[in-house]
């Protein structure tokens, strides 16, 4: 089924059991470590997101107090809203 | 100049300085290194004593290279966090330490499975295989060392410390085969002289070195670009950046 000259450069003149081991841990070092700066980005992006979100939940909380606003008037505005849902 | 590198020593400068750079670093390094495997693997020839075993070569020494080049940026940045104290230092040098570990692992594996076919043994307690050991154990101390103290700062100076006074044994490494008999082979490239092997060997060998060294810088930029955001997440320019963006939109 494998054509011969593909047959015989995978065989790499014998030292197939060398070479092939030392290529797949280069390129899963390679594939490993681009894979794990995309996934971190990620990670570390949803974390400010939902740490964006505590804060303006917080925020929205603390500024109806303060202004000892009825519910009503939260519920005027979309973001003190969302506030006391997540809340 | 130096203003201008002190304007790139800003966190915020510096993540949107990177983030222009790092996909053409990420595609650069991307062809070099697709480029320099099919050259390696498929048209570079078998050495005459060595056969096809010598192939192993294109991704040993560009391994083996990379990790002194990474040590000698750990140190570099490491002393400029202890002299000038610029936080961003610190960022480059905790995003890259773990990869100067992997790529010594890399080149000590890759170096055992070719010394098998080659020398008949996968370990001797060589100089430059020594050397290269004490580099592992130096990263993995380096590593350690930040993440050992309550402190980030004082893990932070710790792991400078000692990335500074363990860069000494880079030289040792790159002397070894002059300095000591040893069984390893000398350096293949020389600022002095030409390369001993021919030009169908050593240039993609050097395609290879570059891709390896492309990929470096690329993934350098990313992984201190995500340090940037962890560690600046209270400072307004990183909520803004970060406020109503979605998926891989916070360029």
């Amino acid at each position: 089924m494998i054509p011969d000259a593909l047959q015989a450069w995978l065989a790499m003149g014998g030292d197939a059991r060398h070479v092939w081991p030392a290529w797949a841990l280069a390129l899963a070092v390679l594939v490993g470590c681009a894979l794990h700066a995309r996934r971190e980005r990620r990670r570390v992006l949803d974390a400010l997101r939902r740490q964006a979100r505590r804060d303006d939940s917080r925020h929205g909380d603390s500024r109806c107090a303060e202004s000892r606003c009825a519910e009503s008037r939260c519920d005027r505005t979309g973001q003190h809203r969302d506030a006391h849902e997540s809340a | 100049m130096w203003r201008a590198i002190h304007r790139l020593g800003s966190p915020k400068v510096f993540y949107a300085v990177a983030g222009r750079l790092q996909p053409w670093c990420w595609g650069l390094a991307t062809l070099l290194l697709l480029a320099g495997s099919l050259w390696g693997l498929v048209w570079a020839p078998a050495d005459y004593q060595q056969g096809d075993s010598v192939r192993i070569l294109y991704v040993h020494v560009p391994a083996a290279l990379l990790a002194q080049s990474v040590f000698v940026l750990l140190a570099a940045a490491g002393g400029v966090y202890l002299v000038w104290r610029i936080k961003l230092a610190d960022m480059l040098a905790a995003s890259i330490a773990p990869f100067g570990a992997l790529m010594t692992l890399l080149a000590l594996v890759s170096g055992s499975l070719w010394g098998l076919p080659t020398w008949g043994t996968w370990w001797v307690w060589d100089a430059r295989l020594t050397a290269m050991l004490i580099q592992l154990f130096l990263y993995l101390g380096v590593i350690a060392l930040r993440g050992a103290y309550t402190s980030a700062d004082s893990g932070a100076r710790a792991a400078s410390l000692l990335a500074l006074v363990g860069v000494v044994n880079v030289p040792i490494i790159k002397f070894s085969v002059d300095w000591w008999q040893t069984l390893h082979q000398s350096a293949t490239f020389s600022l002095v002289s030409p390369p001993s092997m021919p030009a169908s060997m050593w240039l993609p060998l050097l395609v290879m070195v570059a891709g390896f060294h492309g990929f470096f810088v690329a993934l350098a930029l990313t992984r201190t670009r995500s340090e940037i955001l962890r560690r600046e997440s209270r400072t307004r320019w990183v909520r803004e950046r970060v406020a109503g963006t979605t998926g891989e939109a916070a360029r």
